[in-house]
């Protein structure tokens, strides 16, 4: 009998079928345009790279002095994926050397990026590559100094560390170093008879800086930079908030991060936003098929009418008449489910959705149908 | 009369408003979104955009060699240059504000200092044979001022000094004894950039003979470390150097080096992005924003980070500044304030208030990059309406121009190579496009498929909704055929239910759409692309020409199948 009904007039229970499949469909194709764009946008964050600098800030020219405590706090931070520091103090050699005077020993925990930084090309043993990093008491000299000192690469030197430039310290202790590498620069401010060391030569009290006068003077990064660990580019916000609050007011927290702010953050805003008018969207499309299921029951009146003329109980009219539509559109939404499965989205709250507002729209025409007096029902027909 | 259709049957109405209310809403808010969603593509991808200048390649002072306007044409006519930005340089004063004592790109004449004190101590720098002047640095305990940026040296404090010197006389300062200083603080290739530096030079006339600058400046030059006789006391002294300046006709000086202490250079910018440091993030924002292109004719600034540390100011504080009538060029170099012996000849207008929207920082800075950097008195204002007497000449460093990153390779092929013939060389910042591109490629087709998608969702909608109506009442239709009415008066049986259906639809639609873009769209709209926001008059006007053309299409509509249903049987109609 229904279904005698549905194939006289189609008209109706055709939209809703086309109605559920446009909410089903478009919000697939929405959700899928937004899951992907999330997945672009990740592999955004992780090509930023994001370095980090401090800056004094008290103002012109102040010499850049880092506590090295606040540096190494800073890059054991998870969120750190590497840094680089330099610090000096002045030196001499223990005989045998060069009767050059005092210079200054340079600390840093990269020999490539130091040799980068002061314009230097270093000389290495041919496929050795030095790292600055660990503890080794190792050095890096001039070709110049190589010289004056009559050394080559692999000999040993003994120097001192000392606190004033212009004095040798000599009670410092003697600190043997291997000469690992040379290097030669035309335009550097690197003396020639500096020598380079691994920063850990500075952070024992053996070695470069014995006294707590040098200690105080000298152990202090004359240059700190980081970079942030590409994963945690997403929550760089709350990382420059945990290093601001490791350096303090005394520090301006510098980061190349232009393309994250100007770019990644508003695009991961767009999405947000996207992701919100798509859900109202979708919740909209939801009420479509409602409306039309709604409209397709109530032309059932004639039927509810004469069933109910005939002295059929109006909950057993109801019950007759809800379940066929029931079944209609949750045959309706198993078109649905199976389509946006083949195009490889399932959203299941969504058809969920369309299907139990539907089928509420349904009972509620029916109810209002049985509900309604004979006379009434009778006077409201048009045809 | 015929509105009894509707109100007879009122369940039918309200359906299909419905129906049409939620068919425009969807369709409101996809348009809104899409709008956005373009405009936030556009920012992104714009920021992946190359600024860039031009130098002439065989000019020597390239960078403080004009650009020509030819060169400038061609830049305004190449379809892969999006902007152009020519900063204008004017002299400005903010009263009641000291500027930074600093040293950038050319010598001032309020870096002249002069002061008497006493030489605490002092020590000769060996004479070097690759250099052709002696020098001696001097600490200086100042005891009086007569002349000087008041932050940059102060009384009671020491100071000091380089006596710099050449041929054969030599620098006769003894300690303990006093002198008079003609000092200036500046910048010495030889002796390196110090702050609290000063120069107190005395070069023989013979010695400057090839440099026009100091020889039109020569009492700048020469004898500026004086000894105060014995027996004058304070006040004496002070009496007798001045007589001196005076004798020398530098006292003018005085009086201009107290009037430059509240003068800054104003850079009038479009947008702050298209500066190269910014773009190279060797600029960057400690607090604020840059000037952007929607603050146009606003009274805001962006000031450095040093001049808001000095004189404590924020985000949100205001500065009264009086824009000056010009600026002055110091071989090529446009400054607000005059060259190293110059005189001001700037006239300032009279002060208005400007809101500090951002404090700039540099992440390195040397004071001799002028033509990458900007000064710590360099304040940036938005260009404006007002009429500002325009520079006659640009400089490389006062323009910018800016190309899209899908459009770099077209630059470098069709302009650069142009420029290149025209004698001039491109400076571009570096931009990372070419390793995103294809994903920004990837998000536009997936707008443009979702914004089809959009578009064909509408038109269902749209055919829904005459379907739903012409169903509804196809049998008032069919009545009024069976009465024998005309055309005219049978197909009022939809398109009565249509115009009452529809206007109220669309009001409640545009009305609803236009609430929810002000109260939650607007505020994060300008998290996605700041500035860019569309005015709200626009996106009503969007609204309503969308809510039109819907019934226009819904009209055209039912007066098709309106004529399809005349062509069917009565009986059919009244099934």
């Amino acid at each position: 009998m229904f279904m005698k009904r549905i194939c006289r007039k189609p008209l109706l229970p055709l939209l809703l079928l086309l109605v559920i499949l446009l909410g089903v469909l478009f919000p697939t194709v929405l959700n899928q345009s937004i899951e992907k764009s999330y997945t672009e946008l990740d592999e955004l964050y992780a090509g930023i790279v994001i370095q980090c600098k401090l800056i004094p800030q008290t103002y012109i020219g102040a010499d850049f002095a880092l506590a090295p405590e606040i540096g190494d706090q800073i890059s054991r931070m998870d969120e750190v994926s590497g840094y680089y520091c330099e610090l000096n103090c002045p030196y001499y050699f223990r005989d045998p050397g060069p009767s050059s005077g005092n210079s200054m020993a340079h600390g840093t925990n990269d020999i490539y990026r130091f040799a980068e930084e002061h314009a230097l090309e270093l000389c290495f043993p041919v496929g050795e590559s030095i790292d600055f990093s660990g503890d080794e008491n190792i050095c890096v000299v001039s070709e110049d100094l190589l010289d004056a000192a009559s050394r080559s690469i692999g000999d040993t030197v003994t120097v001192a560390g000392s606190v004033s430039t212009a004095e040798k310290d000599t009670n410092a202790p003697d600190l043997n170093l291997t000469i690992v590498g040379s290097f030669t620069a035309e335009d550097t401010d690197i003396p020639w008879n500096a020598i380079i060391v691994p920063k850990a030569c500075f952070f024992d009290t053996a070695e470069l800086l014995s006294t707590a006068e040098g200690i105080r003077r000298w152990r202090v990064y004359t240059a700190f930079d980081f970079t942030i660990d590409q994963a945690c580019n997403k929550e760089f916000d709350t990382v420059k908030e945990a290093l601001q609050g490791i350096v303090g007011d005394k520090w301006l927290l510098y980061s190349t991060s232009r393309e994250l702010y100007r770019a990644v953050q508003p695009l991961e805003k767009k999405l947000q936003m996207q992701e919100m008018l798509f859900r109202i969207v979708t919740v909209l499309f939801v009420f479509l098929p409602a409306l039309i299921t709604f409209l397709l029951c109530t032309k059932d009146k004639n039927e509810v009418l004469i069933r109910i003329l005939y002295g059929e109980k109006p909950s057993r009219v109801f019950w007759s008449s809800w379940a066929p539509y029931t079944g209609l559109v949750i045959l309706y939404g198993m078109l649905a489910l199976l389509l946006s499965q083949a195009m490889g989205y399932l959203n299941g709250w969504n058809i969920t959705g369309i299907v139990a507002v539907s089928i509420l729209a349904a009972g509620i025409a029916i109810g209002l149908l049985c509900k309604t007096k004979l006379v009434t029902l009778y006077q409201s027909r048009e045809g | 009369m015929e509105l009894r259709i509707v109100v007879r049957r009122a369940r039918k109405i309200v359906l299909i408003t419905l129906f049409l209310l939620l068919i425009l809403l969807s369709v409101f808010l996809f348009v809104i979104q899409s709008i956005l969603d373009g405009i936030g593509l556009q920012y992104t991808i714009e920021s992946y955009a190359s600024v860039g200048t031009v130098y002439r390649s065989d000019a020597e002072n390239a960078a403080f060699t004009p650009v020509e306007e030819d060169v400038l044409a061609l830049l305004a006519e190449s379809d892969a240059v999006q902007k152009i930005d020519i900063r204008q340089t004017l002299s400005a004063k903010v009263h009641g504000m000291e500027n930074v004592p600093s040293y950038f790109a050319v010598p001032q004449t309020n870096h002249l200092v002069f002061f008497r004190g006493t030489v605490l101590n002092q020590m000769d720098v060996p004479a070097d044979a690759s250099v052709s002047y002696h020098a001696r640095y001097a600490t200086v305990r100042v005891d009086s001022i007569l002349a000087g940026q008041s932050n940059w040296i102060t009384k009671g404090k020491n100071v000091d000094v380089a006596i710099i010197w050449n041929g054969d006389p030599e620098c006769s300062t003894t300690v303990g004894e006093e002198y008079c200083f003609l000092a200036h603080s500046s910048f010495s290739s030889a002796l390196g950039m110090l702050d609290t530096l000063l120069y107190a030079p005395n070069y023989t006339e013979e010695s400057v003979a090839g440099y026009e600058k100091i020889q039109s400046n020569y009492e700048l030059y020469h004898d500026t470390v004086l000894p105060v006789p014995d027996s004058m006391s304070g006040e004496e002294a002070d009496a007798y150097f001045l007589d001196i300046l005076k004798s020398r006709g530098l006292d003018p000086y005085i009086q201009e080096i107290k009037e430059l202490d509240d003068v800054f250079t104003i850079r009038q910018t479009s947008d702050m992005q298209m500066l190269i440091p910014v773009a190279n993030e060797v600029m960057f924002f400690t607090a604020g924003r840059g000037i952007r292109p929607d603050d146009s004719g606003k009274k805001v600034c962006v000031i450095s980070h040093e001049l808001a540390a000095q004189q404590k100011l924020n985000v949100g504080d205001y500065i009264p500044i009086s824009l000056g009538n010009g600026c002055y060029t110091d071989n090529g170099y446009e400054s607000g304030f005059p060259a190293f012996g110059e005189l001001s000849t700037v006239s300032y207008n009279t002060p208005q208030d400007y809101e500090i929207i951002g404090i700039y920082a540099f992440s390195s800075f040397d004071p001799r990059e002028a033509t990458l950097l900007f000064g710590y008195n360099d304040i940036f204002i938005p260009t404006s309406t007002e009429t500002i007497p325009p520079s006659k000449n640009t400089y490389p460093y006062t323009l910018s121009f800016c190309v899209g990153g899908p459009e770099y390779n077209t630059f470098l092929d069709t302009t650069v190579a142009d420029l290149s013939d025209m004698g001039y060389t491109v400076q571009m910042s570096a931009s990372r496009w070419e390793d995103v591109e294809s994903t920004y490629e990837a998000m536009a087709s997936r707008r443009r498929l979702t914004l089809l998608c959009a578009i064909l969702s509408c038109i269902a909608g749209i055919i829904l909704y005459v379907l739903i109506l012409l169903f509804l009442y196809r049998k008032e239709f069919a009545l009024r055929e069976l009465f024998g009415a005309s055309f005219r008066h049978t197909r009022k049986a939809y398109t009565i239910p249509f115009a009452v259906s529809s206007v109220i639809a669309s009001v409640l639609a545009v009305f609803a759409a236009y609430l929810w873009y002000l109260y939650r769209l607007v505020p994060q709209t300008e998290l996605i692309a700041p500035g860019r926001t569309p005015a709200n008059a626009q996106i009503l006007a969007v609204l309503t020409a969308l809510a039109l053309i819907q019934m226009l299409m819904t009209y055209i509509l039912i007066l098709c199948l309106a004529g399809h249903s005349r062509r069917k049987s009565v009986l059919r109609l009244l099934k």
